[in-house]
Parts: C-alpha cells; sequence; structure tokens
C-alpha cells in the first residue's frame, strides 16, 4: 500500500463552524408566513482531527453526533460551515469529484443487517465500491474481497453466503472489509458495536484497534457507550444539542471531565460491579427538543452549576486545562497552551 | 439507593416468600418447518420484593422466557410446557383464558424495550390509562380514573394534569417509559413486575432516572421484579440475584455479588471478563471466541463446549450437563461439569 | 425464487392458484392450435347449441364458437401481458425516480401525472387512448402491430400509476434503510442505486401487482372490447364475444355468453388469488431468519429479524392493557 504519509502536524480533517439544519414539517401556509421549525442537528462545531489519531464523539440522543459524522462524510449536506479533508475544501466538491474523494473517506454503520444489500452476497457486498468507481477486473476484486475478508478476520469461504446467514459480528466485520475496499484513509465509525453482543463487541472492537495501527487510519469514533470509546479514543468530544461542549484527550476527560453534563454522563453510566452501585440521585431531567433548544447554554435547566448568566449567554469553548476545552461559565478558562489549535495538544 | 428487601433469606426461598416459581418450562417455536427449542428446562424463582436480573445475548431465549412465563401469545404453533409455573400459590397452567387474562397486568405486568411502541398511537394517554383502570381497579368508580391517573402518573415523576389528552408521540422516550411503568403498576394487586430490556434503548442519563424509579417502587410495594437485559451494570446495578442464560437454558444462578466475584460457569467468566470498563485500564479486550450456536441445529452435550476454555474432554460434547449446587451461596446453581469436582473455581 | 415457488405448492390454495395462472398461460400460448375451425370461417348453421361438431356451438354467422374462443383467449390473454408488462416497466421506473426524488419537485411532477391518469375512469381513459391513436395499423420498424397491441399499449398506461405508486412507497422505505446511505457512502451514483440496490429489493410487492393488474387488465379489455371500443370484429376476444352474444341472448343463445363469461371470471379469480398468496408469501413477517446469530435487536428492532422480536410487537400494548393475548 502506498500512501504519502500524511504530515503530522496538519489535521487530516479539519471542520470549521459546521451547521446542519433541518427543516421540521412547516406546511405550506407556515412557509409563506416565514415561520420555519428548525431542528439544529449541528449547530457550529468547529475541530481538528490529526493524521493517526482517534477521535470519540460521544453524547446522548438529540446530541447530533450521528448527523455530525455523516455530514463530514457529506453524506447529508451541511447547512452551512467548511470540511477541509487532507487539505482540500470538499465542501465546494460536487459530483465526480466528491466522488472520487469518498474513496478516501469511508463509514462503518451501526446496524450490519441494515447497512449491506440483503440480496447480495458478501463477496458481492465487499466489492460493490471497487466496482462503483471501476478498479480493476473481475479477478482483482474477486481476489482483493478474499484478501479483505482474511484482514478481518474471517474465512474466505464466507465469500458466497448471504447476510442473513451470518451472524451480525461476522457481518459487521464485513461491513469494515467493504469500508477498507478503496484503503481509505479516513474512517466514520457510527456505533458499530452498540447492535452488537457484548461477547462480540470485543471482536469487533480489537480488529478496529489493529486495523487502526496496521493502516494508520484515523478514525471519528461515534459512540453512546462509554466503555468501548475509553479503549480506543485518544481525544474525546462531548456533544450536547448539537454542539461541542467539551473536548480532549480521554485521559484528561476521564481523570477530570470539566463540563457538568460530562461530569453527569460518566457519573450515570452503570458500572459492572455491584460493589460500584450508585449512592447519589441520578441527573435531572431529559435531553430538551432540538427544535425549542434553552436559551443562553443549552444545558442550564439541568446543570447544578447554573446561573444568570448561563439562561441568556452561550459560553464559549474554551481551553480549561492544558489537554482540554470545555464550554462552560462555571468553569475558569486557563491560558492556551503554546502553539494550540483547536485540537488539544498531541501526546508523543 | 437499593436495599436488601426483608426475608431474604440465605440458602434458597421458603414457600411463603417465594412469589414467583418456574420449573422446567421449554418453549418450542416452528422456523421453516423445523422445531427451534428456544428455551429449555427453564427455572427460575423468586422471592417477594426480590429483584432478578435474566442476563443472556440474542438467542439466549431470555425474553421468550418472560413472555411465556407472562403467558403471551408467542406465536400459532409455538408450543410452551411447564412442569410448574405458580404466581403466590396460583398455578398459571391451568387457568381458563378469562383469569388468566385477568393476572396480566393485576397481579403480574410487564413492561417492553422501546416505549413508543408500547402504546396505540391512535390514542391518547389518558384512554390508554383508562382502559387499563377499567380492567384492574374494580375499587374504582369511573369518575375517580382521572384523579387517579394523575396520582399515578405523578408517583413515576411525571406531572400529568393537563395531559391526559395528549398523544404518545408527544412524550419523549424518559417520558413514555415511565408512564409504561405506571400503566403497569396501576392494579393494586400487583406483585411481580417483568422487563424485558426496559432500559436498553434509553440513554444513560433517562437510563439512570428509570432504574431509580424501579427501585424506589420496589421499595414502596415490597414489588419483586424480573429484569431482562444484556447489559451486566445494569444488573449489577439493580439486581440481588442473577440468572445467566446462554443457547436457551440456565447456566448459572447466584446472588448478585456472588456472581461478579465468584462466577462459577465458564460462559459467565469469560462474559465478565468481556465486559469493556470505563475509563479502559489498557490492554486488548478479553474476546470470546466463536459465536452463539443456531438453536435449529440439534446441539448434544453442553450447549457452551465449543467456546468454553475449560473444556474437560468427551464428556462436555456428549453429556448435557444439570444445574448442580456450586460454592456460592443462597442457592446458586450452575450447568457445568467442573461443578463438584475436585478442582477448586478458578477466580479470574 | 425456487424456494418461493415450494412454498406456493406446499398449500393446497396456492397450488391451485399455481396451476390456474399456468393453464391460461397455456391456453394463450398454444390454443389457437387446438381450434378445429378458423376464426373468422363462416359455417352453414347459425345459433347451432354445441355439439360434437361445435363443441361450444356457432354464433350468428355460424362461425364455431370453440374456435374463436380459442382464439379470442389467446388476444384476451395476450392483451392483459402486455399491457401489464409495459405498465410494469414504465410505472415501476417512474415511481423508483419518483421514491428517490421523495418530496422534491420531480416526485410531485411524476405524482402528480399519475393522479390525472388515475382520475380517468377506466373504461373512459382508455378508448379516447385507442380513439386518438386511431384504429390504424401501426409498424414499429418493419414490425406491424395490430389493432391488438393498441389496446394493450392503452390498458397498459392506464395501469401505470398502480404500479408507480407502490415502487414509490417501497423505495421510500427502502431509501431510509442504512444501505443506501452505504452505498453512497462509498461513491454510488444514482443509478448505481436505483438498478443495483433499489430494484432487486422491490422486486417483490411489483410482483403482487403484476398478478393484481392481470386481472383488471384482461376485466378493461373485455369491457371495453364489449362496449365496441376495443378490438374490433372480425377480432375474437373475451370482450368481443360477448358483445357478439349480447343481441341473441333472448333467443336463449347460452352458450354465446357462458364461455367467455367463465373465462372472464375465472382468470380474475386466479390471479388475484395468485396476487394475495404471493402477498403473503412476500411478507418480510412471514420470514423467519436464523435465531441465535450473535445479534441483538437494536431500538428500533425492524421486525425481519429473530422471531423474538415479531412476538413482541404483537403482545405488547394487549398485555398492559390486560387484553387477552392467547
Amino acid at each position: 500500500m502506498t500512501t504519502s504519509a500524511p504530515d503530522p502536524a496538519t489535521p487530516l480533517v479539519s471542520v470549521r463552524d459546521l451547521r446542519t439544519h433541518f427543516p421540521v414539517g412547516g406546511g405550506l401556509l407556515n412557509r409563506l408566513r416565514g415561520q420555519r421549525r428548525v431542528v439544529y442537528a449541528v449547530d457550529g462545531v468547529s475541530i481538528d482531527i490529526m493524521p493517526r489519531q482517534t477521535l470519540a464523539v460521544i453524547g446522548e440522543s438529540g446530541s447530533g453526533k450521528s448527523t455530525m459524522g455523516r455530514t463530514i462524510l457529506r453524506l447529508i449536506e451541511p447547512t452551512a460551515g467548511t470540511i477541509h479533508f487532507d487539505g482540500k475544501d470538499i465542501t465546494a466538491l460536487s459530483g465526480e469529484e466528491l466522488r472520487r474523494e469518498r474513496r478516501r473517506m469511508q463509514m462503518i454503520f451501526q446496524n450490519p443487517y441494515s447497512s449491506v444489500n440483503r440480496r447480495y452476497r458478501l463477496v458481492d457486498i465487499i466489492t460493490e465500491p471497487l466496482r462503483v468507481h471501476g478498479i480493476g477486473d473481475a479477478r482483482f476484486r474477486q481476489e482483493r474481497a478474499a484478501e479483505l475478508l482474511e484482514r478481518v478476520g474471517l474465512n474466505a469461504d464466507f465469500l458466497h453466503r448471504y447476510p442473513h446467514e451470518v451472524s451480525g459480528g461476522q457481518l459487521q466485520r464485513v461491513g469494515i472489509a467493504r469500508a477498507l475496499a478503496t484503503e481509505p484513509t479516513f474512517l466514520v465509525a457510527d456505533e458499530p458495536t452498540a447492535s452488537l453482543d457484548v461477547s462480540v463487541r470485543a471482536q469487533v472492537m480489537n480488529l478496529l484497534a489493529d486495523l487502526k495501527a496496521e493502516l494508520g487510519l484515523t478514525l471519528m469514533f461515534i459512540s453512546h457507550d462509554l466503555a468501548v470509546v475509553s479503549y480506543i479514543a485518544d481525544y474525546i468530544a462531548v456533544m450536547y444539542l448539537g454542539r461541542i461542549v467539551e473536548v480532549g484527550t480521554k485521559e484528561a476527560l476521564e481523570s477530570a471531565p470539566q463540563h457538568p453534563y460530562t461530569r453527569a454522563l460518566f457519573a450515570a453510566a452503570p458500572k459492572p460491579d455491584p460493589r460500584q452501585r450508585r449512592t447519589g440521585a441520578a441527573p435531572l431531567g431529559e435531553v430538551p427538543s432540538a427544535i425549542n433548544r434553552p436559551s443562553g447554554c443549552h444545558y442550564h435547566p439541568r446543570c447544578p452549576l447554573a446561573t444568570d448568566i448561563c439562561r441568556t449567554e452561550y459560553p464559549v469553548l474554551e481551553w480549561k486545562t492544558s489537554r482540554q476545552q470545555a464550554a462552560c461559565h462555571a468553569v475558569p478558562a486557563v491560558t492556551p497552551p503554546p502553539g494550540a489549535t483547536l485540537q488539544p495538544v498531541v501526546k508523543a | 439507593m437499593s436495599q436488601q428487601p426483608n426475608g431474604h433469606q440465605e440458602g434458597g426461598l421458603g414457600p411463603a416468600d417465594e412469589v414467583l416459581r418456574v420449573r422446567g418450562l421449554t418453549v418450542t417455536y416452528q422456523s421453516r418447518g423445523r422445531p427451534v427449542p428456544a428455551v429449555r428446562r427453564f427455572e427460575l424463582s423468586v422471592g417477594r420484593g426480590e429483584i432478578v436480573g435474566l442476563v443472556g445475548e440474542s438467542g439466549s431465549g431470555k425474553s421468550t422466557a418472560l413472555k411465556a412465563i407472562l403467558g403471551l401469545h408467542l406465536g400459532a404453533e409455538t408450543e410452551v410446557k411447564a412442569d410448574e409455573l405458580v404466581l403466590d400459590g396460583l398455578d398459571l397452567r391451568s387457568l381458563s383464558t378469562e383469569q388468566a387474562r385477568r393476572i396480566r397486568g393485576g397481579q403480574m405486568s410487564m413492561i417492553f424495550q422501546d416505549p413508543i411502541n408500547s402504546f396505540n398511537p391512535a390514542w391518547t394517554i389518558g384512554s390508554q390509562f383508562r382502559r387499563v383502570l377499567a380492567l384492574h381497579r374494580p375499587d374504582l368508580s369511573r369518575s375517580e380514573y382521572d384523579d387517579e391517573i394523575i396520582r399515578l402518573l405523578a408517583d413515576v415523576g411525571i406531572d400529568g394534569r393537563g395531559k391526559l389528552k395528549s398523544y404518545p408521540f408527544q412524550f419523549s422516550q424518559g417520558q413514555l417509559q415511565r408512564i409504561m411503568i405506571a400503566i403497569a403498576c396501576a392494579s393494586k394487586d400487583l406483585k411481580v413486575l417483568l422487563a424485558d430490556e426496559a432500559t436498553t434503548s434509553l440513554d444513560v442519563t433517562i437510563e439512570a432516572q428509570v432504574l431509580e424509579l424501579l427501585r424506589r417502587l420496589r421499595r414502596e410495594r415490597n414489588l419483586a421484579m424480573i429484569l431482562v437485559t444484556h447489559d451486566l451494570s445494569v444488573v449489577a446495578e439493580m439486581c440481588d440475584r442473577v440468572v445467566v442464560m446462554y443457547a436457551g437454558e440456565v447456566v448459572e444462578v447466584a446472588d448478585v455479588y456472588d456472581l461478579f466475584e465468584r462466577p462459577q460457569h465458564p460462559y459467565t467468566q469469560q462474559l465478565l471478563k468481556a465486559i469493556p470498563h470505563f475509563p479502559h485500564g489498557g490492554g486488548r479486550l478479553y474476546a470470546m471466541r466463536g459465536a452463539v450456536p443456531r438453536l435449529d441445529q440439534p446441539i448434544s452435550g453442553c450447549t457452551f463446549a465449543p467456546r468454553c476454555d475449560r473444556h474437560l474432554g468427551s464428556i462436555c460434547d456428549t453429556v448435557p450437563p444439570e444445574l448442580r449446587p456450586t460454592a456460592n451461596t443462597g442457592g446458586a446453581v450452575a450447568a457445568c461439569h467442573l461443578i463438584g469436582r475436585a478442582e477448586p473455581a478458578r477466580k479470574d | 425464487m425456487v424456494d418461493l415457488l415450494r412454498r406456493l405448492t406446499r398449500r393446497k390454495l396456492s397450488l391451485v392458484s399455481l396451476l390456474g395462472a399456468a393453464f391460461f398461460v397455456l391456453l394463450a400460448l398454444i390454443g389457437p392450435f387446438f381450434a378445429p375451425y378458423g376464426m373468422a370461417d363462416l359455417g352453414d348453421e347459425a345459433l347451432a347449441p354445441p355439439s360434437a361438431q361445435h363443441w361450444m356451438g356457432t354464433d350468428a354467422v355460424g362461425r364455431d364458437v370453440f374456435s374463436r374462443f380459442l382464439h379470442g383467449s389467446r388476444v384476451s390473454i395476450l392483451v392483459g401481458f402486455v399491457a401489464v408488462g409495459l405498465a410494469m416497466v414504465v410505472g415501476t421506473l417512474l415511481g423508483m425516480v419518483a421514491g428517490m426524488a421523495a418530496g422534491r419537485l420531480r416526485d410531485s411532477v411524476i405524482m402528480r401525472f399519475m393522479d390525472v391518469i388515475l382520475s380517468f375512469p377506466l373504461l373512459v381513459l382508455v378508448p379516447v387512448i385507442t380513439g386518438v391513436i386511431g384504429q390504424r395499423d401501426l409498424h414499429l420498424g418493419p414490425i406491424p402491430i395490430g389493432p391488438e397491441a393498441l389496446v394493450a399499449a392503452a390498458i397498459g398506461i392506464v395501469l401505470v400509476p398502480l404500479f408507480a405508486r407502490v415502487a414509490r412507497a417501497s423505495v421510500m422505505a427502502e431509501m431510509r434503510e442504512d444501505y443506501i446511505l452505504a452505498v453512497r457512502s462509498i461513491g454510488g451514483r444514482g443509478r448505481d442505486i436505483l438498478f443495483r440496490n433499489l430494484l432487486p429489493n422491490i422486486a417483490a410487492p411489483q410482483v403482487v401487482q403484476a398478478a393484481f393488474g392481470l386481472a383488471m387488465a384482461v376485466t378493461v379489455e373485455s369491457a371495453v372490447s364489449f362496449l365496441g371500443l376495443g378490438v374490433q370484429p372480425p377480432g375474437a376476444s373475451w370482450g368481443t364475444m360477448l358483445a357478439d352474444a349480447r343481441q341473441h341472448l333472448l333467443f336463449g343463445a347460452w352458450w354465446l355468453v357462458v364461455f367467455p363469461s367463465v373465462a372472464i371470471a375465472l382468470f380474475v379469480l386466479v390471479f388475484n388469488l395468485l396476487g394475495d398468496l404471493l402477498r403473503d408469501e412476500l411478507d418480510p413477517r412471514a420470514k423467519t431468519t436464523n435465531v441465535g446469530n450473535g445479534k441483538r435487536s437494536a431500538g428500533n428492532g425492524r421486525r425481519r429479524n429473530t422471531g423474538e422480536t415479531t412476538g413482541q410487537a404483537d403482545g405488547k400494548v394487549a398485555t398492559t392493557m390486560g387484553a387477552s393475548t392467547r
């Protein structure tokens, strides 16, 4: 595999002020009156992902993490903002150019059964990217499929099976094989283990970690499962109602979460140990609607630290420690570490 | 906060405290002309006010067993047999259709995974509630229904005033789940609440709230519960005792602390090792070999044998192990040929 | 496909409808070879009841009804198949294009056009089309197209919305699935999605519609020909035979009416039945996939997954309401 080594100092993926808004309902009359309800799925996200790094994006439903993953791949059109991939502004690309860029950035989906064509054999599923881009002839594609299948830990005689003839874990690996077919450098994994059994989850996670190391992949890992994220992430970004509320190195976030929502999330996750049962009260409230968001800081209705300013002014995402940023009025900021970009400083 | 309910005895439950007793439950359904034994020789005892966790992965039969206990229709060609199925002294197998119907929602009720799917979308919350009250609250007159509904909703933390005319889609997931719990607990005679993956599709913060609600209900009404889940963390958080299922059979039963500290069955041991922890300590995730066996193929010997790392030899492949008492207290059992042998149980 | 046929032959009812369908196809293909007389051969005996020489009797001008019946069956049935074939191809394509562009201008334009077709009563639209184009002998290059083909085309046009609507609905449902997004994410273009991914997955409901469409097409052809606006004499079809029969009923010439009528009724019955049975077989809920395959249903468990999820959907609300579910 020959890929020019990416410059470690330039982000592979660079997102600035990304917004994805969906119009909701409305109807003709409302549109005429200028009233259009909008879901602010992604509302002003800026982040850099360095080559070979894994950024995990966590959040609950309504956080916009899935939408963001898809928008970055332009599977959903952004409403505003820019996305740069390997230096190129892909928001400006169209049609054929975008199609060609897609070879280098791929996606792994949550539900293995619904993300493959159930009428295709596994070999067809894996080679579809090659066919679509006209890479190689039939024999080359067949060989590549076998090669990819082995790389994800499956026997080549799975090639002729149908999706319903294999297990969920196996099919998810096929999905990974498909994503690797065109030798991408960037992968977005959207809850890849959420539909899998615990015993199978570890297999897939180990596989992803191995592939990441072997192929030098850059990964954006979207999940709500903190344990799985903890295993694979270098950086973690926490999203709430379309915005990043905290981002930093995994170690920094896990040891000292700065944002009250991050703390609530970590505290709410049940632990697989009866001796560590939670004695405190559960966090309050629910995630509000992404259409009618609370004013000021969106988290203020549920936040134990909320003050007046929280109700009126949205807090800026700024450095709270040398290794993480958070958007919270209640946490004092620190001076940005030297040479810091939006991505916290890379550990060696 | 969880406390041991009164009357929970070591060394098995006395008949007076046992509110539900199931022995020899077998469910066989037909798939493409072949019989599939989804549940085999299932047994379970639940004490008053006790929370029992029923844990397993896909194909374990846990949901099927639960539905069979409640007497839900599992398919026209599905065969359900039990040696014993006793609810507080009442033999559920010998009931007429009418009597069985009254038990459901009366003394024993169930809550489900996806709250939005559990309600009739065309009925208001109020009318669905009223219907339940009509069936299970003969002590109330029609005019008292609405007040009682408000009271029941307040009990689960929902302000129902003015909301009785709302439709399910107008509520959030967490709210719907609470409403479902309120409906399931409407009857004064309720002795056992069955929960089928009740928090699986909820966000972790909402899950924490719902689990807290369930704990409170248990405390206040001495309600027994069976929580079916694949999530061992929920089990650790909530349950007093745990039943582990694999491929349609019960493989281990133990007190929750014992289960996590001294798991006796190789499947339980491997399962616990496979759970990723948050925060992750480092090192590869433990991955179980192989996959859950297909139930439509006949299985000889122990169902777990092909994946077991403590395989004894031909006995495991030919003789299905019976549930035997283990070194753990409180009537703990496990279905493994290793139990009762000279070698001590390995603690991993 | 083979599996489907096997499943269908298992139950008596579906076996009967399959055989019935096969019978009609055979009748259309080889029926006329068995005709003892020509279709338009005038004979001596007019209005003779069924006998050894004329199994179905003769009509007002002495033609053998049985021979006319065999030829007419071919016409009616072939018109049905051609019409449905045409409608299926055009309708499915239009429906798919509309479904993929759901909510946008293209979708609205196509579906409004379908609405226009649907708003006309069938028996009005078909004669209008044939009337406008005229009863000429058309030629597609060197191939002559008889007037029957024109009728078939007209009926086909009228049936297009039937297929378009179903295709559109199927496509809209499939578009929500991740695998379509996956094809886009690997760089698939519109036509990759359309032909390679969507078409195989929506084919099943279209086949069901085809069965119903056949029944409709034949009915329409008969009605239109009966009114004199379809197949023209001396051509034979079930409709024209009925038209011929109309004047002679009073004379008790039952054999002119009974055979075409029964044929139409049976055809409609067989194909409606087939459509129903196909629909039952192809419904995803009828399929149970393997159990214990290491997957658990995600939050919105799709019903075509394990049997466990199916049971859930049925029993749920009824249980909490305490109603009887056994």
